[in-house]
């Protein structure tokens, strides 16, 4: 009893139960120990109905693609673009045959917008608000991870050659018609049957350091290439060249094993970047922390993990004819590359306004477009390509069985699904935005039936269960593909449901690229959905030359065809060359070509003059600030 | 405190999140009042009946358990079927949770989801106690060079957090939720050794225990028929408070992409898939989160009953 | 003390020689190639893939580079990442310093509030404002750091707009990450500290000291709190832990460059030597924290000593 009573005097003043007043109160829950629980339950409701509240009006299917779609430029906050690296015709042609291809409604639409707005490729929103440019402002952009090394000769990650294409210049680029024109190399002669390759090389021209671009700086850039003690990834791209000389300063002789038409293209992209040998000499190792080169962008600082400065070229004249900024330095003061790892916080920060200008994934390119903030800007034919392989083992070396795949896949439920409507339904082993794409190839149609016969013919019959089996033996087939994008994810899931409605049972597994590399490599796989980024038509060899670039491809009459279009420098004799290509390759399934997805840009109002050259650069150099 | 207390009321597993506070001083109290404070299972069911957080952390578990097992009886689609017309639907009479973005019904794969879950936390739950059962077991009542040499791996172990230690181990094995499970489950192997290692320690020096071995009973027989059941109890108790961990861990793996594989309606994957969909069609999110919510509260709640109930020393908060 | 402290420290170098061990047997096994998986297929040239593999090293028998890391680390050298061919220490040094700030925050964000919430719990014992902190304290046990995360975003940064969640690593972009983590761990110290609290309050000592006529508050600062906060101390030190692996988690979600997105990164492209380095600074980080709670808990409690030859 006493004790008691001394409790009580102890946690008499601390509590308020000692308060009369609040008593009752607290003797409600006092001793209930549910409460908490029950509160946290309450609590969570309340959670669940905002959550199915205050998404009510967003509905199942992606309402932007037909807006999108419908339009030839622009209709609210839709740019659609359609600047393929294709010559004159591809582009539009290129299209239209999408057109015919796509059993779908949507990505027939959206290739038929595609083509009307081919034109209107190289016009930008600036010109088409017909506003004066305005100088000044800070652009901020995100990238998804650091990159490796802000130096030309020893990177081939996307996000470095996306800023290494900003910081230095090449000898030329590529027009909206798929040709090289001159930027550092004022003009080129070819000899020797495509052997030799002179470029007189501007004169005036100078690094951010201060020295002087001439042609033995663009010697040394190739020269550092070629040698193996930089054990350069940018080699593979340089092909059979064999060496550089400068005779002159305004000279470059590249001298070549064998003619080597994709030479241009992969020197118009970042790893064609001339860099300062001062800066090389001084930095050393350092210089992929240090990058100097004379382009429209000097880089400032890398935070490592956080973020990338680089501030205007105030010298810079830009010799570019595909920009509509000619001759000066960019309109933008500085352009920020925040490091953001994960995709819902990129979407958070466009939307708070912390970034400027993002390149969206489907899920947040539905939210932005219905967004009136916001501007969106899509390159319907992108140079992607999604595509299904096969290792080079039974029964998928029976050209036959990878004829069922292709009739199996609905590509129209597939963009749909996986990329939210925002892709092209591409019937060719190219991606749909590369020169020499195949416009009237109808591919393979969305045919169950049809797959289901095929695999009767090769011997499968149907179980109890309606499964296929080979030899009394039930058979599983396994899917793989890298981790890390939710499309590619929605995207096998698809697949497997598709296979399984002819009978296939199908396995996926979501793989680490590099564990899946050895996969490949081993041929330890049935099935592969793989996406691949390339603006030539050298993409082909780059896929099937044996061994392939996972060996497995072994076709001697296909090497034949690539060795013809990788020797011929006539663009088109080279494109006549790939369409033959193309044709072997669709006719033995080599690969079933699924989809090219749209590059989609959400960008702030402010943001003008944003557009994407033909190999798919953002150039940046246009954009201003309204 | 004797000594070697120092040592073992360092509680247990780097990675939990609910602390674990058995003390092998607590312990020892535990186990004089041992004789006493449990008059069966009947006590026991008696009062874990009367702590109402019990009670409602047995509904919540039950409400998983439920789902996971009714789940092929009352899931009213196939949670791995297709329908791409009707994509990313909100919730509704047809759809409970609505659908995701492959039009697949949410509720269905959630109450499938039920079932993974559970065999993550169970499945790596057993391989912990299993091994950490065994480990603290042969240590504590040895000693000497083998208590050293698996002390130091235990200490090893406990380096890592735990986290990182499964990031590693599944990107040794592959990832899938089975090598997933095996992660965490070694992972979790240190909280039980230390555990039992302290409760061996003590138990060991008591007079039976000595009045045995001095009569000959053979040391297996001593582990398994004395020493195990006198430590049983903190052991369920740890095993409780894992159990959430090991799921949150799970669901942590598929998010940085290393745990389970599609179409596997893993919650922590469905959580991963959803989060993309945030602002656009949050029931991909909320459904997933909520469900691994319930089952750690209904864990935690049971846990800390368990804890309370079998734990006199503790008694009464 | 010194002793003590030297043998805690010697307990490193078996746990350095066992992650090495650990990490080089995941070399072993781990299917990939790091030099391979940075050509991503493209056509990497052979010639040039064997350069890199020399440079690094690479081209020799494994149990040759085991020798050689090891004697390397004793030197201070942690290698060169494969990845970016700059050295390890460069590439983790700044971010494994961000990573423990992330830590520390989040720390102090959890013990403020979990100190101060779980004081009042106890002081309210059995009262809607017990029950409410339990309440928040349930909530913060049951939630996936990630889930917490990606709603803080939402509510905070995209509706309310009141934090930028893009930008340098300063104090504004570490408020979100250190409340989402600190927030849990809150949870987890709350508990704690109530329940070792209301046991202090009802010893006999306290009755004493308030039976002496003692303020309350007097008794609660003086005498109950700093032995409530004793066994506090302990799980701090194993929390660590978890901090750090939450960390890595939330490092992901939020805008915040530590090791965890290195991490996930390096183990992706095989970058081993990023690894290894990781995992080698983090356990050592995590002993020695643990070493400096038991100094700490030592020097709380004088009833617990660190003698000569405890095991």
């Amino acid at each position: 009893m006493e004790v008691k009573k001394r409790g009580k005097r102890l946690t008499g003043p601390l509590s308020p139960q000692a308060a009369p007043a609040k008593g009752r109160v607290s003797r409600l829950f006092t001793a209930s120990r549910q409460l908490p629980v029950l509160m946290c339950l309450v609590l969570m409701t309340g959670l669940v109905l905002t959550a199915c509240g205050d998404n009510t009006p967003t509905t199942a299917s992606a309402p932007s693609t037909t807006q999108a779609v419908n339009t030839p430029i622009q209709v609210g906050n839709v740019s659609s673009f359609s600047t393929a690296s294709a010559t004159t015709a591809a582009a539009t042609t290129a299209a239209a045959g999408a057109a015919t291809t796509a059993a779908a409604g949507a990505a027939t639409t959206a290739a038929a917008g595609a083509a009307t707005t081919a034109a209107a490729g190289a016009a930008t929103t600036a010109a088409a608000t017909g506003a004066a440019p305005k100088k000044g402002g800070v652009l901020h952009l995100v990238i998804g991870e650091d990159p490796d090394a802000l130096d030309p000769a020893k990177t081939i990650l996307l996000t470095s050659d996306m800023i290494n294409d900003l910081i230095f210049d090449r000898l030329v680029y590529i027009g909206s018609d798929g040709l090289p024109h001159p930027w550092v190399a004022e003009s080129w002669q070819i000899g020797d049957g495509g052997k030799t390759l002179t470029f007189k090389i501007r004169s005036g021209l100078k690094f951010t350091d201060g020295t002087v671009l001439d042609a033995n700086a663009v010697k040394f850039t190739f020269d550092r290439i070629l040698d193996p003690k930089t054990a350069s990834p940018a080699l593979a791209q340089m092909g059979t060249l064999t060496s550089v000389d400068a005779p002159d300063a305004s000279t470059a002789v590249f001298k070549f094993k064998e003619a080597f038409a994709p030479f241009f293209t992969n020197i118009s992209l970042g790893y064609g970047g001339i860099v300062s040998p001062t800066a090389i000499g001084k930095s050393g190792d350092q210089f992929s922390r240090n990058p100097v080169g004379s382009g429209a962008f000097i880089f400032k600082s890398w935070t490592t993990g956080s973020q990338i400065v680089l501030v205007k070229n105030p010298d810079y004249k830009n010799l570019r004819q595909d920009d509509t900024n000619k001759g000066g330095p960019a309109y933008l003061d500085q352009i920020d590359f925040a490091i953001v790892t994960e995709p819902g916080t990129r979407l958070a920060a466009l939307q708070q306004g912390s970034i400027d200008l993002y390149s969206l994934d489907p899920e947040s390119a539905s939210l932005i477009v219905k967004d009136s903030n916001f501007n969106v800007f899509q390159w319907k034919s992108a140079t992607n390509m999604n595509f299904l392989e096969f290792p080079n083992k039974a029964p998928w070396t029976d050209a036959k069985m990878r004829q069922v795949i292709a009739h199996a896949i609905d590509k129209k439920a597939l963009i749909e699904s996986a990329w939210g409507g925002f892709a092209t339904a591409n019937a060719n082993p190219m991606p749909v935005g590369v020169a020499g794409w195949d416009a009237n190839n109808p591919g393979y149609s969305y045919d169950p039936a049809k797959a289901k016969s095929l695999l009767t013919e090769l011997g499968y019959k149907p179980n109890a269960s309606g499964m296929m089996e080979k030899d009394g033996k039930p058979v599983t087939f396994s899917l793989i593909t890298y981790s890390g994008y939710a499309q590619q994810k929605r995207a096998v899931e698809l697949i497997q449901a598709n296979l399984k409605s002819i009978g296939l049972d199908v396995k996926v597994q979501i793989i680490e690229f590099s564990s899946l590399q050895t996969m490949l490599k081993k041929g330890d796989f049935d099935l592969d959905l793989m996406r691949w980024t390339w603006p030539d038509p050298t993409i082909l060899s780059l896929l099937f030359k044996t061994p392939g670039w996972t060996g497995q491809s072994s076709d001697p009459a296909l090497d034949a065809m690539l060795t013809k279009a990788d020797g011929t420098l006539d663009p088109a004799a080279r494109l006549e060359a790939v369409k033959a290509v193309q044709k072997r390759v669709y006719e033995q399934a080599l690969i079933v070509p699924i989809a090219t997805d749209w590059i989609i840009v959400g960008a702030a109002k402010k943001v003008q003059g944003f557009k994407w050259d033909a190999t798919g650069y953002s150039r940046y150099i246009d954009v201003w600030f309204s | 405190m004797p000594e070697n207390t120092k040592e073992t009321t360092t509680p247990v597993a780097a990675g939990s999140l609910e602390p674990v506070t058995l003390e092998v001083g607590a312990q020892n109290t535990a186990l004089e009042q041992k004789t006493r404070p449990f008059h069966g299972l009947r006590d026991f069911t008696r009062r874990m009946y009367r702590n109402g957080s019990a009670r409602v952390g047995f509904v919540l578990l039950i409400v998983v358990v439920g789902a996971a097992i009714l789940a092929p009886v009352i899931a009213p689609y196939d949670p791995d079927l297709t329908n791409s017309p009707e994509r990313l639907q909100p919730p509704s009479m047809q759809h409970f949770f609505g659908t995701d973005a492959l039009g697949r019904d949410m509720f269905s794969r959630v109450l499938f989801g039920a079932q993974l879950t559970l065999q993550i936390g169970v499945i790596a739950l057993s391989i912990a106690a299993f091994f950490g059962i065994a480990i603290g077991l042969v240590t504590g009542y040895y000693g000497g060079f083998i208590d050293g040499l698996f002390m130091r791996l235990i200490d090893l172990l406990l380096a890592f957090p735990g986290i990182l230690l499964a990031l590693m181990i599944v990107s040794t094995l592959g990832p899938n939720l089975t090598n997933a499970m095996i992660a965490v489950g070694i992972s979790s192997i240190p909280g039980f050794a230390r555990l039992v290692r302290g409760s061996v320690l003590t138990i060991r020096e008591l007079e039976y225990v000595t009045a045995a071995r001095a009569i000959g009973v053979s040391a297996p027989r001593i582990l398994w028929k004395t020493v195990l059941p006198n430590a049983m109890a903190p052991i369920i108790v740890l095993a409780t408070l894992l159990f959430p961990d090991a799921v949150l861990v799970a669901a942590s793996l598929s998010f940085i992409g290393l745990g389970a594989q599609p179409p596997s309606p893993e919650w922590g994957a469905l959580l991963v898939d959803g989060r993309l969909y945030i602002q656009s069609a949050s029931w991909l999110i909320t459904f997933p989160g909520l469900a691994i919510f319930i089952t750690i509260m209904g864990s935690n709640l049971v846990g800390n009953a368990l804890r309370d109930v079998l734990d006199p020393h503790l008694r009464g908060r | 003390m010194l002793a003590y402290l030297i043998r805690r420290l010697l307990v490193l170098v078996p746990v350095w020689l066992g992650i090495i061990t650990l990490t080089f047997l995941m070399r072993a096994l781990v299917p990939g190639d790091p030099v391979e998986s940075m050509f991503f297929g493209k056509g990497g040239d052979p010639k040039v893939i064997q350069s890199i593999r020399v440079e690094m090293g690479l081209d020799r028998p494994l149990h040759e580079q085991y020798f050689k890391y090891i004697v390397d680390v004793s030197r201070g050298d942690l290698g060169k990442s494969i990845s970016t061919r700059r050295p390890v220490i460069d590439e983790i040094g700044d971010r494994y310093l961000k990573t423990i700030i992330l830590a520390f925050s989040s720390l102090a964000v959890a013990v403020v509030v979990g100190i101060f919430l779980g004081v009042i719990a106890a002081i309210f014992k059995d009262t809607v404002i017990d029950t409410a902190m339990t309440v928040l304290a349930l909530i913060g046990l049951s939630m996936p750091a990630f889930w917490l995360g990606l709603l803080f975003i939402n509510l905070f940064a995209v509706q309310l707009r009141w934090i930028s969640i893009v930008g340098p690593p300063d104090f504004p972009h570490l408020i979100l990450p250190s409340l989402t983590l600190g927030f849990i761990y809150a949870a987890v110290l709350m508990r704690l500290v109530r329940s070792s609290l209301l046991e202090v309050l009802s010893q006999d000592y306290i009755r004493t000291a308030k039976s002496k006529g003692l303020a309350i508050r007097q008794v609660l600062t003086r005498h109950a709190l700093k032995n409530a906060l004793i066994p506090v101390v302990t799980i701090l030190g194993l929390q660590f832990g978890a901090l750090l692996g939450g960390a890595f988690v939330v490092e992901n979600v939020f805008v915040w460059p530590g090791v965890g997105q290195l991490i996930v990164k390096a183990i992706s492209q095989r970058d081993f030597p990023v690894i290894q380095g990781i995992v080698l600074l983090v356990s050592t980080t995590y002993v020695l924290v643990n070493l400096l709670v038991d100094v700490l808990y030592h020097q709380l409690d004088p009833r617990i000593t660190a003698r000569k030859g405890a095991s």
